[in-house]
């Protein structure tokens, strides 16, 4: 029943967006609705804690504690993102029908990534995830200069381009699965067959979805899109879509491996390393020497979504909790960075790093936010990727494959210097005169988006909520983890 | 494997219309003109269906009849009538499009990969069905092509003809090695292609509108730096 919930809130706030109402309260209908979803997958997550899967249709619509960490992270994030819109885009120059227009987008685009880690055929998760694409073209190009069109363009054709490579990958694994006997496009009848599926398709049909996947995640280098995209969206939209990078995306292919990873001569886990490994590894070159503060955040997206993958395609069952452990710490801090950024942005009006100075002495608060968020994303102690990033390292550091993790070591501190390199640069120093406009510009409701989005980033520093991880070491076990 | 006359007389038009499919992912390079583009989509699909509902008699699967019927009506029919509404004014411009490669030495290319094509998919359709051992290598050249003519076409909308190509590729390979794909599937699909149809064509517009063309190729103000 909690599942079908999820999926019927956001219809909600569809509905409600359609009827002639104002923006401002179909807005705050929907962040309320938000609101609800997150404690429906609270709900779901402690329910998922120690037992078995939430089912509502079987071999259809079914959650277990992977897909419960998943859902948690996508509702929390939505939460966030629909306040920080309300006022974000409340201004003179944006009309009603336009501003209703972003939550109808918005709102459809959530649907898809909820349904993703709910849904259990494998081509209907393969629609999902596409379908993430569609609804996220026109926020992407929400400001309609030329510009933001190039990027909602590039953005869809490259995405899309991607989703179509995914789905012969998609095809080709049915046929290694009717080949081993199976009829059942599943994932759990997928991992039933997966001995018998023939190693060589599964290999093509892996690679492909890896790719095509990885396109839509931005792993480099099929990340071509994401400098212009996220340059051009809205704060919010940015934070949804690191979201869908970091969370949904290796959630599906992290699931693909553990699934057919077992395929006799299928090179999937192997594939899944050396990608991981290059995105994280590139992502922390790109974060040395971006020039613009929302690319800093997505490289930094890419580099953590490598991490995720690197630790979560080793065998080791620590490694696998570490890799999830890390998904959620990043998945919680994502939307703080993107959010504070949202109102630096609105306080400053520049984009570029070389151009913000002082912002800690141009208002206090903003510039203190953006130090904090910023900190927590890099990777500082007390907070949640501190402890996460520190997992990893421990666990991965006994085993036969420790050089991987002290690579990923090397790449955390190149990403950890330049982020604090660029932060301090734009926090510190003397404001330019006259740059920057009155704090009372940033709305009242971006700062309880900011105020929420911070609670998780602070508490999990300190304490993990036992139903956490109890989902974590359940998250890890369907992934096919071995003790060491 | 194949004795009855029925069967081979089948097989033999299945391999006839793999042979068009796949001309028409050559036409759709060498086309000069939006409309030629849409075309040869439109032709594709309607290849592609029969190729499904031929191979539905082959291997005996009401699923591909339904499935051919199903991409007749999406793709050969309401396709090119949402793109006429949503992109009206990129559709019916009548000028050269630019490609970044010429078309002779495009085709050249696009028969390579042809060549890749065979050369990835025979081991896999070691002692499959004659379906299979066609559909495997076509499939994947159209999807290659496809993928190769985006890159080199400049302008949106056969940019976007190009992508919906790739998944007529993609389904061409499908039916034919997996027949009893799930129906929800195959609707999953033909979802996706009208909803690109509709974002795409949409956006387009708003390209057109906002630039007076569509050359999509040549806005490069966004870099990094």
């Amino acid at each position: 029943m909690w599942i079908g919930l999820t999926l019927l809130l956001p219809v909600v706030a569809i509905l409600i967006t359609a009827l002639p109402v104002r923006a401002a309260v179909a807005g705050t209908a929907a962040a309320l609705l938000a609101a609800l979803n997150v404690a429906v997958a609270a709900t779901i997550a402690v329910q998922l804690a120690g037992h078995s899967p939430v089912t509502l249709v079987p071999g259809w619509l079914a959650i277990d504690s992977f897909g419960g960490i998943v859902l948690l992270l996508e509702t929390f994030g939505a939460l966030t993102a629909l306040l920080f819109s309300v006022g974000y885009l409340k201004s003179p120059h944006i009309s009603d029908r336009r501003l209703k227009r972003y939550l109808l987008w918005l709102h459809l685009f959530l649907l898809a990534l909820y349904a993703i880690p709910l849904l259990n055929e494998l081509a209907l998760v393969w629609l999902a995830l596409t379908l993430t694409t569609l609804f996220s073209v026109f926020l992407v190009s929400f400001e309609r200069t030329p510009a933001a069109l190039e990027a909602g363009w590039k953005y869809a054709l490259l995405t899309t381009l991607g989703a179509a490579l995914a789905l012969l990958g998609i095809l080709l694994l049915y046929w290694a699965l009717t080949k081993a006997g199976g009829s059942d496009f599943t994932w759990h009848g997928l991992t039933r067959a997966a001995g018998e599926m023939p190693g060589s398709i599964v290999s093509l049909a892996f690679l492909l979805m890896l790719v095509g996947f990885g396109t839509k995640a931005a792993l480099i280098p099929f990340h071509a899109w994401l400098p212009d995209a996220y340059s051009q969206a809205p704060f919010p939209v940015c934070a949804m879509l690191s979201i869908l990078e970091s969370v949904a995306i290796p959630y599906v292919i992290l699931r693909l491996v553990g699934t057919i990873g077992a395929a006799h001569g299928s090179h999937a886990p192997q594939w899944l390393l050396v990608f991981g490994l290059v995105s994280a590894g590139g992502a922390a070159l790109l974060i040395l020497q971006t020039r613009e503060y929302k690319r800093l955040f997505a490289y930094s997206t890419i580099e953590n979504t490598g991490i995720i993958l690197t630790a979560g395609a080793m065998a080791s069952n620590h490694l696998k909790q570490a890799a999830l452990w890390q998904m959620i710490a990043h998945g919680f801090t994502k939307p703080v960075i993107f959010l504070a950024a949202g109102i630096m942005f609105v306080l400053v009006g520049k984009l570029r790093i070389s151009e913000v100075r002082g912002v800690l002495s141009a208002s206090w608060v903003v510039g203190s936010v953006v130090m904090l968020a910023g900190l927590a994303l890099a990777g500082a102690p007390p907070f949640a990727i501190f402890l996460s990033e520190l997992a990893i390292l421990k666990s991965g550091m006994v085993g036969s494959q420790a050089w991987v993790v002290m690579l990923l070591a090397a790449f955390m501190i190149v990403s950890f210097c330049a982020i604090t390199y660029h932060l301090f640069r734009m926090v510190l120093g003397k404001a330019p005169e006259d740059s920057a406009r009155d704090r009372s510009v940033i709305a009242i409701a971006c700062w309880w988006a900011l105020v929420v989005a911070l609670v998780p980033v602070v508490v999990l520093g300190w304490w993990m909520p036992p139903f956490l991880h109890h989902l974590i070491t359940g998250g890890a076990a369907a992934l096919g983890g071995t003790s060491p | 494997m194949v004795t009855h006359p029925i069967m081979s007389w089948l097989n033999a038009w299945n391999q006839l219309m793999a042979g068009f499919f796949l001309l028409c992912s050559f036409g759709l390079i060498a086309a000069a003109q939006v409309t030629g583009c849409m075309r040869f989509y439109v032709l594709q699909s309607l290849f592609l269906a029969c190729s499904a509902a031929l191979l539905g008699m082959l291997d005996n699967s009401t699923d591909l009849f339904m499935v051919a019927g199903i991409y007749i009506i999406a793709k050969v029919i309401l396709i090119p009538v949402l793109l006429k509404r949503t992109a009206r004014e990129a559709m019916i411009a009548r000028r050269e499009l630019v490609q970044v490669i010429g078309v002779p030495s495009s085709l050249l290319i696009a028969l390579g990969l042809t060549l890749v094509a065979y050369y990835i998919a025979l081991p896999l359709t070691a002692g499959a069905n004659s379906g299979t051992r066609i559909g495997l290598p076509i499939g994947l050249a159209a999807v290659f092509i496809a993928a190769y003519t985006i890159t080199v076409r400049r302008e949106a909308l056969p940019q976007m003809l190009s992508l919906l190509a790739i998944e007529n590729g993609a389904f061409f390979a499908g039916d034919a090695i997996a027949p009893h794909f799930p129906l929800i599937g195959e609707l999953a699909a033909v979802f996706d292609v009208l909803m690109i149809v509709l974002v795409l064509g949409v956006l387009s517009t708003q390209v057109h509108r906002s630039l007076g063309n569509t050359t999509v190729g040549s806005l490069a103000q966004l870099g990094e730096d």
